[in-house]
């Protein structure tokens, strides 16, 4: 009997064994970007052909609706084994999210390669979403009209006095005395520029402990001054013209402020537009010791705790995987139009051959990241508002004044928890 | 033998009766009853989808008071309610009097004029969107044939929201405008010959006449009018202007239930909303009732 | 005689105009879409194009899925208008004609959540579709919205001028209690179903709060969602969310003015509001 007994327990465990060795195990995976998804895709094949035992199962979800979802589906039960994340979204996300194991993946050597990995990614101890690439501001210029008036790369402009004249020289008026070619358009983008600006003149986001916004001071004021006067004194844009990425794909721009991820939608929306990009000029023309702009990171995919038990291991070995296919992030950073976290990377051909991806490089080492900007401080409430305030007709102080209380009524709402402005240390000239 | 028919008859009634009644009782409890329960209990807690529900007693009523954004958004919910009502049901009271005095075209030009409200609201947003478009769009261009400088419609916050409104009334005339032609089909033509008689001008007769005559159409216009202007979101969502210029109540309480995941507060917005509508029609009630008396 | 004749011309250009501003932006939305690129976002503006393109048509129903949104649309609607026409007449029929208890009470509980504004139930609704894992899929949309108070309030009107003797005639037939209401009593209600059908149809194809609330996925959009996507997406390009208009737009329009009569009188018996 016993014997009986002893048997039977051994075959069910060979006949468990077998069973599960060979069973299937599906990945689901959602993202907002379309081009993201089919770079992975062709890796996630690649991944089954290797792994006949996974199979993945992916899903596009709108930005708009990708993190309402993402919240219904952690509260109902219906996630995916892996999300695309976005940093905006950590301190909604972060506890339900699974820390990367270190069993399977090397903090130390993070540490040393990836740049600001631990004021972007280490959240006590652990990080939770991969670092992919940086982006920040550049100038993109439209290389027609740039042609047109005679200039070359030799008159790339360093100051911002030096921009200003360009600009003007570049603004086309019609017979009316409408803009036709619009110099320069911060349109629809203005806070963010603004904040750069701020930064320049040695702002900060916020003040002590991101309780409350810094912003209507002498820095603030004088940033905002500066685009006061490119508006409504050079007249190189006006109010109520095409936003940014408007104007700059339907040739109503010659030179506009974006972050680098235009590159990428001008290329798959406008693939006729024949375009180029430059560094952010600074007030004195130097780099040093910065920071010039503000960085923000783009992030890769975490795996969400509340995942099914058996996809989550499968889950982080096929990160690992991906992650340390070189090819992989070169060209996610090339599609996304970021410069790669990996100092490793960044001698990469592809990359120093791109004129977009190392104009960010360049730039990048005088960047700083202040932590997580809420959604509503930098699209609706504060920063958004900036733009507006100032095209109808508020003085700069008046205006930093406004959007700083609407942002900071925000953040009594929403308080910041990653902050790491004040990490920020100056470079050597 | 008619005992028993009589019987089972009246069972086989029975049986329809709850077959039909079960269901529609579950379905109206299940969609309307529970959530509204649900809505209050969700109105007294902070609560978003990740995180238990936390009892905070009043506080999301409190925190209605003082609320800036809540307030200027009731500010545009009631602007809009207000002149979509007034100034949409003056013209299309205007063109009713007009369309139901021509001989031959009335029905084509009732066709006309209620094309827009076939349009969906967001339909309409996108089409005036563009048509308001500072830069390319087609009204400043016929402002320019009169020598009128160019508007920035919805890209300023000073006429953003009359711009979302005029749109909306060119959507909702036509309504309005099929509405008064049903009550003037219904007054006898009897009352203007009599008036004809005593050498009645026509603004005496719409004076005298019609406009009395209407008064359950207007009445009826003005309540659902105000009831459905203080829900307007579609609109005023799509058509949105710079500073939150158009953003109406219900537009908030969708961003802050979410965008923002504070259910709970959002909840309590609703209560409020629910309030505002039962006392604004409550009180309209009253002020038609009083006159009535006056007669 | 002559001051009457100017006051008929004065009229007549009221309310010509008044048709012009009603038609042109429908005209100008077609337009728009079939105008060669080059001619779209043109200063002065192109009113009659000499060369017009079709192309986009096949674009936007095709890759930029608007053919799919097209049909959700249509199915949600018809489904929901099939579902609302049977619901309403037999609960109003069952509320007007037979006796039970509590009659009035039930009927005036149903009577009484019309007064509550979608606002309210918006999002524990939500949240309890979602506890079921209902967000997020057509049911979402078609559920909440299969019966209909004011569909049933609107039947039970209706249903007060049909005599009783009807019913009775029937039930000495022998005829089944549902085959007296199927055969008998709704062919009656024709008039009354028609309006409340435009009333639904309208309602679902035009709505778009709850949509935006419960549907995230684009291949699950209904076509005001759609729009909206493209109005945000395809801003510079405005013969592509002109082509989306018109193909959200049209259909409607043909069907209204193929049956105008009825749609009319739908909205003077129902109160239609889009």
């Amino acid at each position: 009997m016993k014997r009986f007994v002893t048997v039977a327990l051994v075959f069910m465990l060979v006949v468990g064994l077998t069973l599960t060795a060979g069973a299937q195990v599906t990945i689901r995976h959602w993202d907002w970007h379309q081009p993201r998804m089919n770079l992975k895709q062709k890796y996630m094949a690649e991944y089954e052909k290797l792994n006949p035992d996974v199979k993945f199962e992916t899903q596009i979800i709108a930005w708009d609706d990708y993190w309402t979802r993402l919240m219904s589906g952690v509260a109902g039960g219906d996630v995916p084994d892996i999300a695309q994340f976005h940093n905006s979204q950590t301190q909604a996300f972060l506890a339900h999210l699974e820390a990367f194991p270190a069993d399977l993946f090397d903090y130390e050597q993070y540490k040393a390669d990836i740049i600001n990995f631990e004021a972007a990614y280490l959240f006590d101890g652990t990080f939770h979403f991969y670092p992919v690439g940086i982006m920040t501001g550049l100038i993109f210029y439209n290389a027609d009209y740039w042609a047109e008036a005679g200039l070359t790369e030799a008159d790339i402009p360093r100051t911002w006095d030096e921009f200003r004249e360009l600009a003007k020289k570049l603004t086309k008026y019609d017979a009316n005395g409408d803009i036709q070619v619009a110099g320069f358009v911060p349109n629809n983008i203005l806070g963010v520029f603004w904040l750069d600006l701020h930064y320049q003149l040695g702002g900060k986001l916020y003040g002590e402990g991101a309780q409350t916004v810094d912003w209507n001071n002498e820095a603030g004021r004088k940033a905002l001054e500066f685009i006061e006067t490119l508006i409504f004194e050079d007249r190189v844009t006006e109010p109520g013209f095409l936003s940014f990425t408007e104007a700059m794909g339907t040739g109503h721009a010659a030179m506009v402020y974006s972050w680098s991820w235009l590159g990428g939608e001008l290329n798959n929306n406008y693939p006729d537009l024949n375009w180029s990009v430059f560094r952010l000029p600074t007030f004195d023309g130097k780099l040093a010791p910065g920071p010039i702009a503000r960085n923000n990171h783009e992030t890769g995919m975490a795996v969400m705790k509340s995942a099914r038990p058996e996809a989550k291991d499968a889950a982080f070995r096929f990160l690992k995987w991906l992650y340390e296919e070189t090819d992989y992030l070169v060209e996610v950073n090339l599609i996304l139009g970021t410069a790669p976290s990996n100092r490793n990377l960044l001698d990469d051909p592809r990359i120093v051959s791109h004129p977009l991806i190392s104009a960010v490089a360049e730039q990048v080492p005088y960047t700083n990241i202040p932590g997580e900007i809420p959604y509503e401080v930098e699209s609706s409430y504060g920063l958004g508002m900036l733009q507006d305030l100032l095209f109808f007709g508020y003085s700069a102080a008046e205006a930093l004044e406004l959007a700083e209380a609407e942002a900071n009524n925000v953040l009594k709402e929403r308080p910041v928890k990653w902050y790491v402005e004040d990490l920020y240390v100056p470079v050597a000239e | 033998m008619s005992q028993v028919g009589k019987k089972k008859r009246l069972d086989a009634k029975q049986r329809f009766v709850l077959a039909v009644l079960i269901p529609t009782v579950l379905f109206f409890v299940f969609f309307n009853f529970v959530p509204i329960i649900y809505a209050f209990y969700i109105s007294f807690h902070e609560m978003d989808f990740l995180n238990p529900p936390t009892f905070v007693g009043l506080e999301n009523y409190k925190r209605l008071i003082g609320d800036t954004h809540l307030y200027s958004s009731l500010r545009v919910t009631a602007i809009f309610a207000v002149t979509t009502v007034f100034i949409g049901g003056f013209l299309a009271f205007c063109f009713a009097l007009l369309i139901n005095s021509v001989k031959r075209g009335a029905a084509v030009l009732r066709t006309v004029y209620f094309l827009p409200v076939m349009t969906s609201l967001v339909a309409v947003g996108v089409i005036w969107g563009w048509l308001y478009q500072p830069r390319f769009g087609l009204l400043n261009e016929v402002l320019k044939l009169f020598g009128l400088p160019r508007q920035m419609w919805l890209s300023s916050p000073k006429t953003a929201l009359a711009s979302a409104i005029a749109a909306s009334t060119w959507q909702g005339m036509g309504y309005t405008i099929v509405i008064f032609l049903a009550g003037l089909h219904g007054i006898s033509r009897t009352y203007y010959e009599a008036a004809e008689v005593d050498g009645a001008s026509s603004l005496q007769k719409v004076w005298y006449i019609t406009i009395p005559l209407l008064r359950p159409t207007f009445v009826y216009l003005l309540i659902t009018g105000f009831i459905t202007g203080f829900q307007v979101f579609d609109q005023l969502y799509v058509m949105s202007g710079p500073l939150n210029s158009t953003r109406g109540f219900v537009e908030l309480l969708y961003t802050r239930a979410f965008s923002y995941y504070q259910m709970g507060r959002a909840s309590a917005m609703a209560f409020l909303l629910f309030a505002i509508i039962v006392t604004l029609t409550l009180i309209q009630f009253r002020l038609v009732t009083r006159q009535q008396v006056e007669y | 005689m002559l001051k009457r004749r100017i006051l008929g011309i004065i009229k007549w250009i009221i309310l010509i105009s008044g048709g012009i501003t009603m038609v042109f932006p429908f005209y100008w939305m077609i337009i728009t879409s079939i105008k060669i690129q080059s001619e779209v976002m043109k200063i002065p503006p192109v009113l009659f194009p000499t060369r017009i393109t079709f192309e986009r048509y096949g674009r936007v129903i095709g890759e930029l899925q608007f053919g799919r949104f097209f049909f959700n649309s249509l199915y949600i609607a018809v489904t929901v208008t099939m579902a609302v026409l049977f619901t309403s007449s037999i609960v109003g029929y069952v509320f007007e004609k037979f006796q039970f208890k509590y009659r009035n009470t039930i009927f005036l509980a149903l009577l009484s959540t019309m007064m509550v504004p979608g606002a309210v139930t918006m999002i524990p609704l939500y949240l309890l579709l979602g506890k079921v894992g209902l967000v997020n899929s057509h049911l979402a949309i078609i559920l909440p919205a299969l019966g209909s108070v004011f569909g049933i309030f609107l039947m039970r009107q209706t249903m007060q001028s049909i005599p009783n003797e009807f019913i009775e005639a029937g039930r000495i037939d022998g005829a089944s209690e549902f085959a007296i209401f199927w055969k008998l009593i709704l062919p009656q209600t024709k008039a009354t179903l028609s309006a409340l059908a435009i009333f639904t149809f309208m309602g679902q194809w035009n709505s778009f709060l709850w949509p935006l609330i419960v549907i995230s996925s684009q291949d699950q959009y209904t076509l005001p969602l759609g729009l909206r996507m493209f109005q945000g997406q395809y801003w510079s390009d405005m013969g592509l969310v002109m082509t989306g208009a018109t193909i959200s737009v049209i259909p409607i329009l043909i069907v209204f003015l193929s049956m105008q009569k009825t749609f009319v009188r739908g909205v003077t018996l129902t109160g239609l509001k889009g």
